[in-house]
């Protein structure tokens, strides 16, 4: 090993050394302030995170929304016309529609006649 | 199929095997942050101010790797600390780089410059090195302040390769570079740290 490679170590190494002496030996209010400051971003992991989301959970939510919506648009499609109690009754009701067109068309005719005539 | 996935080694890319193993290693996960983080939280200062040169701005460095190591990475393997942390850590003293430096084009634009901005690098008080704080010898506050005239990049590789003990590929990662990038900023880092002390001597 050539004497600039092992100065190089040797730099390395002192560097390391007083680093650490660095490290060890800082001021009380220093190291107050870091306890203070692991404190804090511990207390950071227990706040709720709202962006982050449950993918597993919003994945089954999605699917169950998507089924209800595909049944209820399913059931509306196929819903039959309003059920009406007496069938009878209906198809009064439509003939009643019926005869009272019938009767303003009639009515309708009339009128011109008499303005022809 | 789950077996295959769970010895396989894609159960951390199977995203259900995923989710249940980062649930079930949170519930050890918090006591294993703060020790890390109590572990750690030296060197992070010792880094930072070497650094930066101001024992505040040093201090809100670290808190701000560490809240953010904290509030997003929490749930990651305990192994993945060490690199997460310095990354931020090495990140957050890169911006404090970068806006110092604009900071200090700013003034010179306005005219400013022999009005010291008590934060410019060049500016610091003497009170803030690492050798005033402790009371050290002259050798001390050389190699200080050799490291902190390294480029940002050789410094940060000398830092973790050297100081923190970190291996070439979690340095690596760290870093955001490769593992030669690594290599030949610490190689450069030593050679440059050996130049200038011996030219100091």
């Amino acid at each position: 090993m050539s004497k600039r490679d092992q100065d190089q170590i040797d730099v390395a190494a002192e560097a390391r050394k007083q680093l650490e002496a660095i490290s060890q030996e800082l001021p009380g209010d220093v190291t107050q302030r870091l306890q203070q400051a692991r404190r804090q971003a511990m207390a950071s992991v227990d706040e709720p995170r709202p962006w982050r989301i449950n993918w597993v959970a919003g994945g089954a939510l999605a699917s169950i929304l998507l089924a209800v919506t595909v049944l209820t648009t399913t059931f509306n499609a196929t819903a039959p016309f309003p059920l009406v109690s007496d069938p009878d009754e209906f198809a009064a009701a439509q003939d009643l529609e019926l005869l009272e067109e019938l009767e303003f068309i009639a009515w309708m005719i009339e009128v011109d006649d008499d303005q022809s005539g | 199929m789950t077996q295959a996935i769970l010895f396989s080694g894609h159960a951390e890319r199977h995203p259900v095997m995923a989710f249940w193993r980062g649930r079930s290693s949170s519930l050890g996960s918090t006591a294993e942050l703060s020790a890390f983080l109590a572990g750690v939280e030296r060197h992070a200062f010792t880094m930072a101010l070497t650094s930066v040169k101001n024992r505040d701005d040093a201090l809100d460095i670290v808190q701000d790797a560490m809240i953010t190591l904290a509030s997003k990475y929490a749930d990651k393997p305990e192994a993945e600390y060490r690199p997460l942390f310095f990354r931020i850590l090495g990140n957050r003293i890169t911006d404090w780089h970068r806006s110092t430096g604009l900071r200090r084009r700013v003034f010179s634009w306005l005219g400013n410059e022999d009005e010291a901005d008590p934060l410019l690098l060049a500016e610091a008080p003497a009170q803030d090195s690492p050798d005033q704080i402790h009371d050290t010898g002259y050798a001390r506050k050389e190699l200080a302040d050799a490291i902190a005239k390294l480029p940002l990049r050789q410094q940060q590789a000398f830092m973790l390769r050297e100081f923190e003990g970190m291996d070439v590929e979690s340095t690596a990662f760290a870093m955001g570079c490769s593992a030669g990038s690594v290599k030949t900023h610490y190689s450069r880092a030593v050679q440059s740290l050996r130049e200038m002390l011996v030219e100091l001597n």
